[in-house]
């Protein structure tokens, strides 16, 4: 009886060869992403979108892509969402393949790696086209999109980070309100920071896996990881050297954060309400507000230098190898995405702020935090680093920072790293 | 496949002599016929990919534009690189230390788990293969979080107890047995379940017999079992080598390759230089270096055991 | 130890023996639950978060049960995403692969185990070889082999490239070789082709194996996330892990959903275990040749 199962599965095996060899395809024709394909007849233009908007997000923008759907005609968004690690595993080789999608969101941090690879077509012309809008763009989303001054992308969505306060531990600690300097900022953390046996940390201080948050503490001191137009590092001037040292003396002497901790971890004590305050985006109040955490949103305590906080922005960019056509149509549907009310709908159901500037507080009434987030976009800025990206974060600066955080001297691991950055970025 | 009619049986004899040609022509003509249909997969899907792979590690070939010939160039670089032997070393220790622990806890819990007399034994197999099933991008998920201090369960129960545990992950010399931890576990049940099958292929009357001259539990295990077991012993070794030597899953989900490339392996080395930094050909240069270290090793082995193993 | 060594067969009286039999079991069981308490106790957490709301998952107290149990999170996920559709294309995938890998491979590790032939070593190297490369190296060329023959968003493009393949054949090859080799001659001697000899006496003998390199395939590609991902960019091609992984969100994790998703794709695997763990066991009660 055994042996007839196996001859019939061998048949079956044969057979189901046969027949997928045979059948020319098995999901549904549209899917197909080539790019050049001839899914642009008599007007109506069919475009493949990849992103990675995922988990929460994936329901807004699913329903604001059949919005567009329904509402234009001649255009077709064919939507692909996918966990962002698949995404950048597979748009390379796609690209390779000539099978890349025709629009393409990404991380404002990645675009320049692709965009010098001209891979998306400049969009120089649709900005100076005054009916697309663009001058109500938030101007730190934009900021984020350009390359050597020429915008490759435009914003899907902006999110400047804010200081989350945990009310009930401060008022444990005595304090009444959140930190306005870092003078304060610094004593509340010792103040709220207890070791032993269930410890409690001032700050939650992610360094891998994270939106950056070291970063906004070297800029806040007149340093960062490079210049602006990331052509130099400046991991070893006084305003870097400065802000790591004081925060990991902190972190290592004062236990005021956990070392080496990654942006989940981060949430996690946050919620926990084991880290009394964190630096993120407007995504987090959902998650904090089930947890019952009584937390409150304040601007990033000014810095010694500055005052400033970081800009997260995913933008999406058209492919280069696009027809007129198919870049108008893509076009359309930018300036779909980022009107008043696609917007006012995405920030509302998401959380995010918009990236449309006429969309008022009122607008956003049903769900009020995004207008704190909104309040703070003017001292945003995007970050930044060029085409070497990953090699400066994830090569050069995460590790000089755990390094520091085991134990290393601060001025000399950085002086390391600089010389390490500016020998991708020179090269 | 080869309808082959029946012979009479003197004739049979005289074309499976080994020294006819013509039977010998006869003989690879069955057993290429036998491989065809898998010949023919694997040189379209994977001798064809390989062999481009192998070409791109001599090129500058980054996904985008004209691929350059650039000679050893990749090697080279690749040889001078600290990057390059420090990832060696760690995925050297990966594999020094996951893949004999994995191996013996497996066997250990094959023996226990054959015992024909254990209660219960289909449950406690399924319970210990499950972590196999599991994908790993998800398992790492509890992993992290029960390791959290001060809020991860474990870390919670052990801070109970009065043991204060650090952040495994967050160390550089303690990130490295976490993540080689969560492989054992991945990976136990899996090779348990191939021993578990490799044992139901003993005669149980070797056992009966050896039982009746007395053999003590550690003899016949050292005269039957662990003989016996050699051609699924070199299977796991080399599977297990092989999976350890190309360690990525969990340590890209956990720890990335820090904190300062303490966990990095030369898969993830080959991920970031691949995809992050577009260097396709240098990433598979590193691949076929890989290939190299994995093959010696196998053919070691291959040999170790061919000389013990027991064939009918 | 030494008892070997007596020439007397040194059999202790049979009430003994049970006695000390029952007592090794005793110690053999207790070993067992204790690993795969050890084993299964992060799966349990997983179980246990996904009836969690998720208020409770993450807090200054962890427990492995909280006080409210809820249902909402496998509401969610079976909502979230198209379970039927998602759960048939894992089928048809997972499935395809098994059934045609099976064949294949049972195929050439007959031919490397049995037969004798020239290049045979030569074969076997290269097979493994395959199995050598990390798979992010070899992904570049297949992408683009696949666009070419425009197999993309294709079934046979997501189930013919993993039709064979080289673990299958090396683990059939090591079970294939451990079969005694007079049962084979008998047949030779009655004019018995190869095809026959590995359908009638080779299958036919490694049922056990055949069924756990079955359900090693099966779970294998159930489990994969990153191919079907990579294959196909058409959500309607998606199988059930890779649409599980839509679930973990950039910023943000929500806990109890993953959590209930996951258990909701373990569930099918651990069933499938359970049937070839039953298989094993009739396949020795029943086989009177050992």
């Amino acid at each position: 009886m055994r042996l007839r199962l196996i001859g019939a599965s061998l048949a079956a095996a044969t057979a189901l060869g046969l027949v997928a060899a045979g059948c020319s395809s098995g999901g549904s024709s549209s899917g197909s992403s080539n790019s050049s394909g001839s899914s642009s007849s008599g007007g109506h233009v069919t475009l493949t979108y990849w992103n990675g908007f995922t988990g929460p997000d994936e329901p807004a923008v699913k329903a604001l892509v059949a919005k567009f759907n329904q509402t234009h005609k001649n255009i077709t968004i064919n939507m692909s969402i996918m966990p962002w690690d698949t995404f950048y595993t597979k748009l390379l080789p796609a690209f390779a393949a000539s099978s890349a999608p025709d629009i393409a969101a990404m991380d404002t941090q990645q675009l320049p790696q692709y965009a010098q690879k001209n891979v998306f077509a400049p969009l120089t012309s649709y900005y100076s086209n005054s009916a697309n809008g663009t001058s109500s763009l938030v101007s730190a989303a934009v900021a984020g999109t350009k390359v050597h001054g020429t915008a490759y992308g435009v914003p899907v969505n902006f999110a400047p980070m804010m200081l989350y306060w945990n009310k009930t531990l401060f008022m444990k600690a005595g304090l009444s309100g959140p930190p306005a300097n870092w003078a304060q900022w610094q004593a509340d953390a010792v103040k709220l920071s207890k070791g032993g046996k269930s410890p409690q940390y001032g700050i939650a201080l992610a360094e891998n896996n994270t939106i950056p948050m070291w970063p906004v503490l070297m800029w806040e001191n007149g340093g960062g990881v490079t210049n602006a137009d990331a052509t130099k590092s400046m991991l070893s001037s006084a305003g870097t050297v400065g802000a790591v040292d004081q925060w990991s003396k902190l972190v290592i002497k004062d236990g005021i954060a956990p070392k080496n901790i990654t942006g989940a971890e981060a949430d996690s004590l946050f919620t926990a309400q084991k880290a009394a305050m964190e630096m993120n985006g407007p995504w987090a109040t959902t998650g904090y507000q089930t947890a019952k955490v009584n937390f409150g949103l304040a601007p990033i305590p000014a810095g010694p230098k500055k005052t400033v906080t970081l800009a997260d922005v995913t933008s999406m960019s058209v492919n280069a190898k696009d027809s007129p056509a198919k870049i108008a149509a893509a076009e359309t549907f930018f300036t779909w995405w980022n009107s008043k009310s696609s917007q006012t709908y995405y920030a509302v159901h998401t959380g995010f702020v918009p990236t449309n500037t006429t969309v008022t507080a009122a607008d956003l009434a049903a769900n009020p935090d995004v207008a704190d987030f909104q309040s703070v976009s003017k001292t945003s800025q995007p970050y930044n680093l060029g085409t070497q990206f990953t090699n400066v974060e994830t090569n050069t600066w995460e590790p000089a920072i755990e390094k520091i955080l085991q134990g290393a001297s601060v001025t000399s691991t950085l002086n390391g790293a600089n010389t390490q950055a500016n020998g991708y970025l020179g090269g | 496949m080869t309808a082959s009619p029946v012979r009479p049986a003197g004739l049979v004899a005289r074309i499976w002599s080994p020294f006819a040609t013509r039977s010998r022509r006869r003989r690879a003509l069955i057993a290429y016929t036998f491989m065809l249909p898998s010949l023919v997969v694997m040189g379209v899907f994977m001798f064809y990919p390989l062999i481009r792979a192998a070409i791109l590690s001599f090129t500058n070939y980054s996904f985008f534009g004209v691929a350059k010939y650039v000679g050893l160039a990749n090697y080279t670089s690749l040889f001078q690189s600290h990057q390059f032997w420090g990832d060696l070393g760690n995925t050297g220790y990966y594999a020094a230390v996951t893949t004999p622990v994995s191996i013996a806890l497996a066997l250990a819990l094959a023996l226990l788990l054959n015992r024909r007399q254990l209660p219960g034994r289909g449950v406690l197999r399924a319970a210990i293969f499950l972590p196999a099933v599991v994908s790993l991008a998800v398992a790492a998920i509890p992993f992290r979080l029960l390791f959290t201090p001060s809020i991860g369960l474990i870390t919670y129960w052990l801070g109970s107890i009065g043991i204060h545990s650090s952040d495994w992950l967050d160390s550089t010399t303690l990130a490295m047995p976490a993540v080689i931890i969560v492989g054992i576990w991945k990976d136990v049940g899996f090779y348990m379940v191939i021993y578990i099958a490799g044992l139901q292929t003993i005669p149980p009357e070797f056992y009966e017999a050896a039982r009746i001259d007395g053999a003590s539990a550690w003899q016949r295990f050292r005269n039957i079992t662990w003989p016996l077991l050699s051609n699924t012993t070199m299977f796991v070794t080399i599977i297990a080598l092989i999976a350890s030597f190309q360690a990525f899953d969990q340590i890209f989900v956990m720890t990335q390759g820090g904190p300062a490339f303490s966990t990095e392996t030369l898969v993830m080395l080959i991920y970031r230089q691949g995809f992050q930094n577009f260097q396709m050909g240098y990433a598979s240069a590193i691949g076929y270096v890989l290939v190299l270290i994995i093959l010696i090793f196998s053919l070691f082995q291959m040999r170790y055991f061919n000389r013990r193993a027991i064939r009918y | 130890m030494a008892r070997a060594g007596v020439s007397a067969p040194a059999r202790p009286s049979a009430p003994r023996a049970r006695r000390r039999r029952i007592l090794g079991t005793g110690w053999a069981l207790a070993v067992a639950v204790a690993a795969a308490l050890v084993i299964v106790f992060p799966l349990v957490w997983m179980f246990t978060t996904s009836i969690k709301p998720e208020s409770e998952i993450i807090s200054a107290h962890p427990g492995l049960f909280s006080a409210t149990v809820t249902g909402s999170n496998y509401v969610q996920a079976w909502q979230a995403i198209d379970f039927p559709r998602l759960l048939a294309n894992t089928v048809i995938f997972a499935g395809g692969v098994t059934i045609l890998s099976l064949a294949f491979d049972s195929l050439t590790a007959y031919a490397l185990a049995r037969l004798d032939f020239p290049g045979k070593n030569v074969i076997f190297v290269l097979v493994l070889i395959t199995l050598m490369l990390p798979f992010q190296v070899n992904l570049v060329p297949l992408f683009l082999l696949l666009t070419k023959l425009h197999w993309v968003n294709t079934y046979q493009g997501l189930i013919l490239p993993r039709a064979t393949n080289a673990f299958g054949i090396f683990f059939l090859r090591q079970f294939f070789m451990s079969i005694p080799k007079e049962l084979e001659d008998a047949a030779r001697v009655d004019g018995a082709s190869d095809f026959k000899i590995y359908r009638t006496i080779i299958l036919r003998m490694s049922v056990p194996a055949l069924l756990t390199l079955g359900l090693f395939h099966f779970m294998y590609n159930w489990n994969d996330l990153l191919w079907p991902l990579i294959v196909s960019t058409n959500s309607s091609m998606y199988t059930l892990s890779s649409g599980l992984a839509l679930f973990l969100g950039q910023h943000v994790i929500q806990y109890g959903l993953i959590m209930a998703g996951s258990v909701l794709a373990i569930v099918p695997m651990v069933i499938a275990f359970l049937f070839v763990q039953r298989r094993f066991v009739e396949s020795i009660a029943t086989s009177g040749l050992r």
